[in-house]
């Protein structure tokens, strides 16, 4: 019997176009958009070189050391850290400032002078470059005053020793894109809501003709449920490790290596999701298009509190509401790719899958509760 | 008006949905107001990226300037000395600059064996390497003063490093043009307004579609004395009520979240705003009419919601900048109408005067949008003449185990 039923199920779900939609298609042309979308994403947030002119009057052909400075700051080099644009008049200088081309110029005089359209972090950049020319020039200035002899001291100025070392904890660097893909895994293993909501509400005799067909048959409820319930998880674990296929190899999101505890957290999250619709289809009030409204809403809800619409959501969350990030399915299945992804030990990753784990069992046991001893007076 | 009066009906049972997208939205427009800067101001207003001090050695003069001077340029943003969290902080940017002060720095600092600052940033980050510079900036002057005045205290050091770190370049904006733009905020409540108008015209309008189009009823319908066109008219006008409805919440949910940021801003920019995103809705009620030919279910209806309203915000703009997208795809771009719904936003909210040749490209925009509107309409009308013709739409009711 467990093979006709479970079977049954799996071929079923595997023809439900509606279900294929939601849980195959949707996921795959969401991440191919993502990848098209976020692919310079995490360059937002790195030094480039700032666009800047620099207007080539009298006092910046007779201030050679500026002329130096500006010099050992901007070239063709990738890391420079001005993209110069040299020009004979301010007017000049107006003109591609207007037009966008430069960020800012910059007047030579006792007092350089910075011109801007906008604030930004790029103008913050530039006039913090300027400041520091300044107060270097003055410092030179006040040690050959004091004593012109020591030159140690000037020395020191000018080499910029650097006091600060960068240090990694982590052997995979942050980045601004992946946890949009783990929101994204997160959603569609909660969307395995679907799932368990089908196998409910097929076997709820007042909710679908094949469900009152279904209560009418010699098989024990019990049985019926729990091998209905597999195909389910095994259909969506399918689909979900897809999904992570897809998104790893064809689109090449860096995942980590840990691809064993990757494939566990996927079937976790799905328990998790399947149950969750089976929860949420027990009650027999309410009608199908209720339900699947409810389904999507919270799915929805959570995968925004998990970081799917706004980056870094579920950060935020679990900063200022952490109840809530703990309660919450969708945050908690990011958190572990994120774990796998930035964390070198398990402890927290498996943290989260026992509370993962836990929330289906619960779940699990209370739609047992409601379904085990349903009878209808009349459908 | 039976029809119509029917459809309202429908449409306040199933307002719950719609409500919880509005709600959604208004909270999403809540949260990124908070995370965007206003670009716009005639005084220059440096950035300031959230930075933490980790002192894991003494407090000494030393340390105090070093922190004095990044509250200057900065927010402090306050974490426990705890690996998991500084990592956390450091990933999700809720602090760009970590700056790790190791046991006996103070101490040994001038010596030959002088240790080194840690940091913490994300890789090649510029708010990062801004802080980092100014750490830099800030320890060479010490050095420096340390050489010329050994007799000096660490403290009189740093107050002078400090005092010298007050000098600066002067700095002017020149705002080009005669009106000030709109503020970046009500310019990403725009955006974002894209995306719920058009999850809100397939909800809506194949909510009413998926009632009349369940095959006994609409067998039935055939057969009344109403006119077919009567019925499709009066559909679509509750559809055009709901919508313009929608819009006009979400305007007033605009002015109420940003009515303090539109000082200064030009009426007429305002009133093209407005335009706009009404040209917007209606391209969005056309395509809500064409997707409600298709869909028969809950499920279905949902899906095509998300599928059209997220597909075309992230490929025409809304959600992540266009000048992010790359040339191919922004080729692609230009047949989703959300990309010139955006191009125009963007062009009204960075006009700074309102002559022939700024307005062109906006009106064009706006053009290419009720060019999108009329024909997505035209394809639509002629789809449900056809499917409400076919065999398909009158199946039977199932009770066999659907394989």
């Amino acid at each position: 019997m467990f093979w006709n039923i479970y079977g049954k199920r799996i071929r079923g779900t595997l023809r439900d176009k509606d279900t294929l939609i939601w849980t195959w298609i949707f996921p795959i042309v969401l991440s191919t958009l993502f990848y098209f979308a976020f692919s310079s994403l995490d360059k937002e947030y790195t030094l480039s070189s700032i666009p800047t002119a620099v207007v080539m009057d009298e006092a910046y052909e007779a201030d050679a050391m500026f002329q130096e400075v500006i010099g050992a700051v901007s070239g063709e080099e990738e890391d420079a850290l001005l993209a110069v644009t040299f020009v004979n008049t301010v007017e000049e200088a107006d003109t591609l400032l207007e037009t966008g081309e430069v960020e800012g110029y910059i007047q030579a005089g006792e007092v350089p002078r910075l011109v801007l359209k906008e604030n930004g972090l790029n103008q913050t950049i530039l006039k913090s470059f300027l400041d520091q020319y300044i107060q270097k020039y003055s410092s030179i200035e006040t040690i050959h005053r004091e004593d012109p002899d020591h030159m140690e001291a000037v020395t020191a100025l000018l080499q910029q020793e650097s006091f600060t070392e960068e240090v990694s904890l982590t052997g995979n660097p942050p980045s601004n894109v992946v946890g949009y893909y783990y929101a994204l895994l997160a959603m569609v293993c909660m969307y395995g809501g679907f799932q368990g909501m089908r196998t409910v509400s097929k076997l709820q005799a007042n909710l679908s003709p094949v469900g009152a067909r279904q209560t009418m048959s010699p098989a024990g409820r019990f049985r019926l449920v729990i091998y209905d319930l597999l195909g389910g998880i095994t259909v969506h674990f399918g689909c979900v490790i897809l999904v992570l296929a897809y998104m790893t190899l064809i689109l090449g999101v860096n995942f980590g290596s840990k691809t064993g505890a990757m494939v566990l957290t996927c079937l976790v999250g799905s328990l998790m999701g399947v149950a969750f619709g089976a929860l949420v289809c027990v009650s027999s009030r309410l009608k199908e298009a209720a339900k699947t409204a409810v389904l999507t809403s919270v799915t929805m809800c959570c995968c925004f509190m998990g970081g799917l619409m706004v980056g870094g959501m579920n950060y935020i969350i679990a900063q200022n509401l952490p109840v809530l990030s703990w309660l919450n399915p969708a945050a908690r299945i990011v958190d572990s790719f994120y774990c796998l992804y930035y964390y070198n030990d398990y402890e927290r990753y498996l943290l989260n899958i026992g509370i993962l784990g836990a929330m289906a069992v619960v779940m699990f046991f209370i739609t047992g509760i409601f379904i085990r001893r349903q009878r209808y007076e009349s459908i | 008006m039976r029809v119509f009066n029917t459809c309202i009906r429908i449409v306040k049972r199933r307002s719950a949905a719609l409500i919880i997208y509005f709600v959604i939205f208004a909270a999403l427009s809540v949260v990124m107001t908070n995370l965007s800067v206003d670009k716009y101001s005639t005084d220059f207003v440096a950035s300031k990226p959230a930075y933490t001090v980790i002192n894991r050695d003494q407090e000494s003069p030393l340390t105090q300037g070093a922190r004095e001077l990044l509250a200057r340029y900065g927010e402090e943003v306050r974490l426990a000395d705890e690996e998991e969290e500084l990592k956390d902080a450091a990933f999700y940017h809720a602090s760009d600059y970590i700056l790790m002060i190791p046991p006996g720095f103070s101490e040994s600092f001038g010596s030959e064996n002088s240790l080194k600052l840690e940091t913490m940033t994300t890789p090649d980050s510029a708010k990062g390497y801004y802080l980092d510079s100014l750490v830099n900036q800030y320890m060479n002057l010490v050095d420096s003063w340390r050489i010329l005045h050994p007799e000096w205290t660490e403290q009189q050091i740093v107050d002078t490093v400090l005092q010298d770190l007050s000098k600066g370049a002067d700095v002017e904006i020149r705002p080009f043009g005669s009106t000030q733009p709109v503020s970046e905020q009500v310019q990403i409540f725009y955006m974002l307004n894209s995306y719920i108008m058009l999850v809100f015209s397939v909800l809506s309008l194949s909510v009413l579609f998926m009632a009349f189009r369940k095959p006994d009823l609409h067998m039935r319908n055939l057969c009344s004395p109403l006119k077919s066109r009567s019925m499709n008219l009066q559909i679509g006008l509750c559809g055009m009520l709901l919508g313009t409805l929608f819009w006009i919440l979400l305007t007033i949910l605009g002015l109420f979240l940003y009515g303090g940021r539109l000082e200064g801003t030009d009426p007429r920019s305002l009133l093209l705003l407005m335009l706009n995103s009404f040209l917007f809705l209606l391209v969005s009620l056309s395509i809500g009419l064409l997707a409600g030919n298709f869909i028969k279910s809950g499920n279905s209806q949902n899906a095509a919601a998300n599928f059209l309203s997220l597909g075309m915000s992230f490929l025409g703009g809304a959600f992540v900048p266009l000048d992010m997208l790359g040339a191919g795809m922004l080729q692609v771009a230009r047949f989703v109408p959300t990309y010139w719904y955006i191009t125009a936003l963007n062009k009204i909210c960075s006009l700074s005067s309102f002559d022939a040749s700024s307005m062109k490209e906006i009106w064009q925009a706006m053009a290419v949008q009720i060019g999108f509107a009329v024909a997505i309409l035209c394809v639509s009308l002629v789809l449900s003449k056809y499917m409400g013709q076919s065999e398909k739409n009158f199946g039977a009711v199932r009770t066999e185990v659907e394989l």
